[in-house]
């Protein structure tokens, strides 16, 4: 660990955001109207990780548990309310102007190309932001498209662009100035199997080649599971999970799934201490304590007639889920 | 960094060129707006000055002051839909620019009007020409664009304060008016009484329209001091946006994004 250099550091930083407060007395309500009454919302509470160079950081939450808001400190959007952000050695809200050149971002809700014209005069203004040459930016415009596949709709309005394609601009636009570290809110957001994929794996080549620190949020568990080494699990602006995703696993991975699928059922009481995840005409599911694995698979066998059985390790969807729904890591 | 900033503004007038180019009709509808402008600010200046003699301007320059003004007049609508990017929290995209938002709203703008007026001044430039002669025609063109700098930094102040007024219709409007009025786009502002005109003669905003059109009347002879009211302006201006975009962006985060 102490040959890698610290590319992010978050120490202990909070975050409110004024909101607008109910008035619940009639004068309440007349003052509002003139000095509108806010209240504190906390949103990120006393939050600390480290990323180091090189890392793909897979950060993931509920919905409203502050990831964006994340994004933006990192970006230099906003300061935290509390607490200390050093990336690349600046703090990037003081810093900003310096400190953007080095980082690129994307947003997967807000577009950084214009709607009515070809996707490439967006990309070489961007090009001409950073200074870039513009024989060399062409060239590497080209190169990203070809390998994204969209080299043909480099002159088609943006308008007129599936979601997927759009998005991949999006991405060339924000890498074209070879970032040190990319920041992707939800890119793959409405992506369709195939065009996720090859996105997740040109993040990955970039990654590889540039040594470039990725820092993605994500509701979809496969994005972390093919390119993450490193995940963050926040609850509601608390931190719960910092680590890596076998370690993870490990510590949630202290049960089994064991499905069945079985011709009539022997016994109707026979499942009833056996914990079940889900149920259908002749499929079970069950969720069997790695400790209590070999109860389980007697009882299993005794009480079915069974046609098929399969064991697997939990998914990631289902760790996080149980994350997000007990909000604690047992160590 | 001026090199930096120069290179995005040159290939800023391209995409504007493009943005352009890709809804050709945009043009042809400014174009007509000049035209149908044109026609009822002619009769109404032209009905005066027959009638009362009073007027310090001949019924000829009359009209090349409403052909200068009412040609190449700009105001909100232009950049009308820059407004809503705070409102809209999509000017988080500009944030994660590596330049001060002053520095890229004041090109987007300036590039914005520049290429929708071009084709009036390249016409109203031609026509001067001939009508007042190439040294004052191209001299007004020449401090047109003065005054659009300064316009841009006004239209930049203005647009930072959207960090608080969050895209208000209200002002908006109000400002659109102003600057139409105080500039002398509507009316010169030496026929307006005395302590109208002196005041706003003391504003910055007349060095938009009204003194570049006198200059393409050849009424005023373009000085050293001249230059130095705009550039006295502009630093004005500039400042006073860079400390709107400072406690704007600080403000920002209570919004949020
Ligand atoms: N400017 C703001 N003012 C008040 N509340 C805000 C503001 N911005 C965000 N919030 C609140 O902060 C919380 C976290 O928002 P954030 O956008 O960071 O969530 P998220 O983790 O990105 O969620 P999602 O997965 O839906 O994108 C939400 O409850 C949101 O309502
Ligand atoms: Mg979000």
């Amino acid at each position: 660990m102490s040959d890698k250099i610290k590319v992010i550091s978050v120490k202990n930083i909070s975050k409110s955001f004024r909101v607008p407060k109910k008035p619940k007395s009639t004068l309440k309500k007349i003052a509002n109207l003139f000095v509108k009454a806010k209240k504190k919302k906390q949103i990120i509470k006393d939050l600390s990780f480290d990323i180091y160079k090189g890392d793909i950081v897979g950060y993931i939450g509920e919905n409203g548990s502050g990831k964006s808001t994340t994004i933006k400190m990192l970006t230099g959007i906003y300061p935290p309310s509390s607490g200390k952000i050093t990336c690349l050695g600046k703090n990037p809200f003081e810093q900003r102007i310096d400190y953007v050149k080095d980082i690129g971002v994307v947003f997967g809700n807000k577009s950084l190309l214009n709607q009515d014209i070809a996707p490439i005069y967006s990309i070489e203004l961007q090009a001409a932001i950073y200074d870039i040459p513009e024989k060399l930016a062409k060239k590497k415009i080209n190169q990203f498209a070809k390998k994204l596949q969209v080299e043909k709709l480099l002159k088609t309005p943006v308008r007129k662009l599936s979601l997927g394609e759009r998005m991949k601009f999006e991405i060339i636009a924000s890498l074209l100035h070879n970032p040190k570290i990319i920041f992707l809110d939800e890119p793959t957001i409405g992506l369709d199997v195939i065009a996720r994929e090859r996105m997740i794996q040109f993040l990955k080549t970039v990654n590889e080649k540039e040594k470039t620190t990725i820092f993605l949020t994500t509701h979809n568990m496969d994005d972390i599971e093919e390119i993450c080494n490193k995940i963050i699990i926040l609850d509601y602006g608390k931190k719960v999970y910092d680590g890596n995703l076998k370690e993870l696993k490990e510590i949630y991975a202290n049960w089994k799934r064991i499905t069945i699928v079985y011709n009539e059922k022997y016994n109707p009481f026979c499942d009833r201490d056996l914990e079940i995840i889900e149920k259908t005409d002749n499929v079970i599911v069950f969720k069997a304590p790695n400790k209590k694995l070999e109860e389980y698979l007697n009882k299993i066998t005794n009480c079915f007639e069974i046609i098929d059985l399969k064991i697997e390790e939990p998914t990631l969807k289902e760790i996080v889920k149980r994350i997000y729904a007990d909000g604690y890591v047992p160590k | 960094m001026a090199m930096y900033q120069s290179k995005y503004f040159f290939k800023l007038l391209e995409f504007q060129w493009e943005r352009t180019k890709a809804y050709p009709i945009r043009l042809i509808i400014s174009l007509s707006w000049v035209i149908f402008g044109f026609i009822p600010q002619f009769f109404f200046w032209y009905i005066i000055a027959q009638s009362t003699n009073t007027l310090p301007y001949t019924t000829k320059e009359i009209i090349l002051y409403f052909l200068f003004s009412m040609g190449l007049f700009y105001n909100l609508n232009q950049i009308n839909q820059y407004f809503n990017t705070i409102a809209r929290g999509e000017v988080v995209t500009s944030v994660i620019k590596p330049m001060s938002l002053t520095a890229n709203y004041f090109s987007i703008f300036f590039s914005t009007i520049f290429i929708n007026k071009l084709p009036n001044l390249i016409i109203i430039t031609i026509i001067g020409c001939f009508i007042v002669g190439i040294t004052s025609s191209i001299l007004a063109a020449i401090f047109f664009l003065f005054g659009l700098i300064l316009g841009c930094t006004f239209f930049v102040c203005f647009f930072l304060l959207m960090f608080w007024m969050r895209n208000n219709w209200g002002v908006k409007w109000g400002i659109d008016i102003l600057i139409l009025f105080a500039s002398g786009t509507w009316i010169p502002l030496d026929i307006l009484p005395k302590f109208w005109g002196g005041l706003l003669l003391n504003l910055p905003f007349q060095l938009m329209f009204y003194t570049p059109a006198k200059i393409f009347l050849g009424q005023i002879t373009p000085t050293f001091w001249l230059i130095l009211q705009y550039v006295f302006w502009i630093i004005i201006l500039y400042i006073i946006a860079r400390i709107l975009e400072y406690y704007g962006l600080k403000y920002y985060e209570q919004l949020g994004g």
